[in-house]
């Protein structure tokens, strides 16, 4: 991994690097005043959105991550960027929880469960003028959903 | 909160059960290890399974994709899983999905193992 700059960090698509991206998630966050409880789950969020990226990456070529973390004025704004080939996770339906068990099914929870923790999430595609996908969420701290 | 510890698991024996305590964390990178574990328990006909949450840090949906991949098969066996000991943060992860609806979670090893008594699964 590489930290580009206080406050962005940037690593390999890999798998391996997904203890450090939650690492240093939780650092900013905290040592911005963000509560660690409310800093866990964003990192969770960050894990899905990585992990999707990584391991939907090898048919759509990612290698690299670029993760900045900003918390001011009760919220927090993380962007994720990668250079995969275009997947916007708001295009992925809610999956219905009780089907879901009622038939064992396994994985796709990923993008769910980034759902339930943050309040938005933006996703802008890479263009002619940008290499970069970028994925945007954000969370209001003193929203009713903390 | 998330130590660079990886990911580890124990071995215990019970009954006719086994009790898989997990170390570390589980995620994308670690998950394979915990699948390859329950397979090898599935593999020796053991289908009661304990799985001691005391010394996990941190769940990711690559972890919780593994229980669900062996939750049929284990119940059709007429066994289950049991998740004891679970670090607040974990049980928010399970929590937040609905799991406790699928699965027992309780708080201790001891109230795991007799779970298996009293049910008297498989």
């Amino acid at each position: 991994m590489t930290m580009l700059e206080p406050g962005i960090y940037s690593a390999s698509a890999s798998v391996h690097e997904l203890a450090g991206i939650r690492a240093f998630v939780f650092e900013r966050l905290t040592t911005q005043g963000l509560d660690s409880n409310i800093a866990q789950s964003l990192c969770l969020a960050v894990d899905e959105a990585c992990s999707n990226i990584i391991l939907h990456g090898q048919e759509r070529n990612a290698s690299r991550l670029i993760i900045d973390v900003e918390y001011s004025n009760g919220l927090c704004r993380i962007r994720i960027k990668d250079n995969a080939k275009t997947f916007d996770p708001n295009s992925v339906k809610s999956p219905d929880m009780m089907s879901y068990f009622k038939n064992f099914s396994y994985g796709g929870l990923g993008i769910e469960l980034m759902r339930r923790i943050v309040d938005g999430m933006i996703y802008e595609q890479a263009d002619a003028k940008n290499q970069w996908n970028t994925l945007l969420l954000h969370k209001y701290i003193h929203s009713p959903r903390n | 909160m998330q130590t660079q510890q990886a990911f580890t698991i124990e071995v215990h024996a019970f009954d006719q059960g086994r009790i898989l305590s997990l170390h570390g964390y589980l995620d994308a990178s670690t998950s394979n290890i915990l699948d390859q574990e329950i397979q090898k328990t599935l593999a020796d006909a053991i289908h009661k399974i304990i799985i001691d949450c005391t010394d996990l840090t941190y769940i990711s949906s690559a972890g919780l994709g593994i229980f669900m991949k062996h939750i049929d098969a284990i119940r059709k066996h007429g066994g289950d899983l049991v998740f004891c000991s679970m670090q607040k943060s974990v049980y928010t992860v399970f929590d937040l999905l609905g799991f406790p609806i699928l699965y027992r979670i309780v708080d201790s090893t001891e109230s795991a193992l007799s779970l298996f008594q009293v049910g008297g699964e498989s």
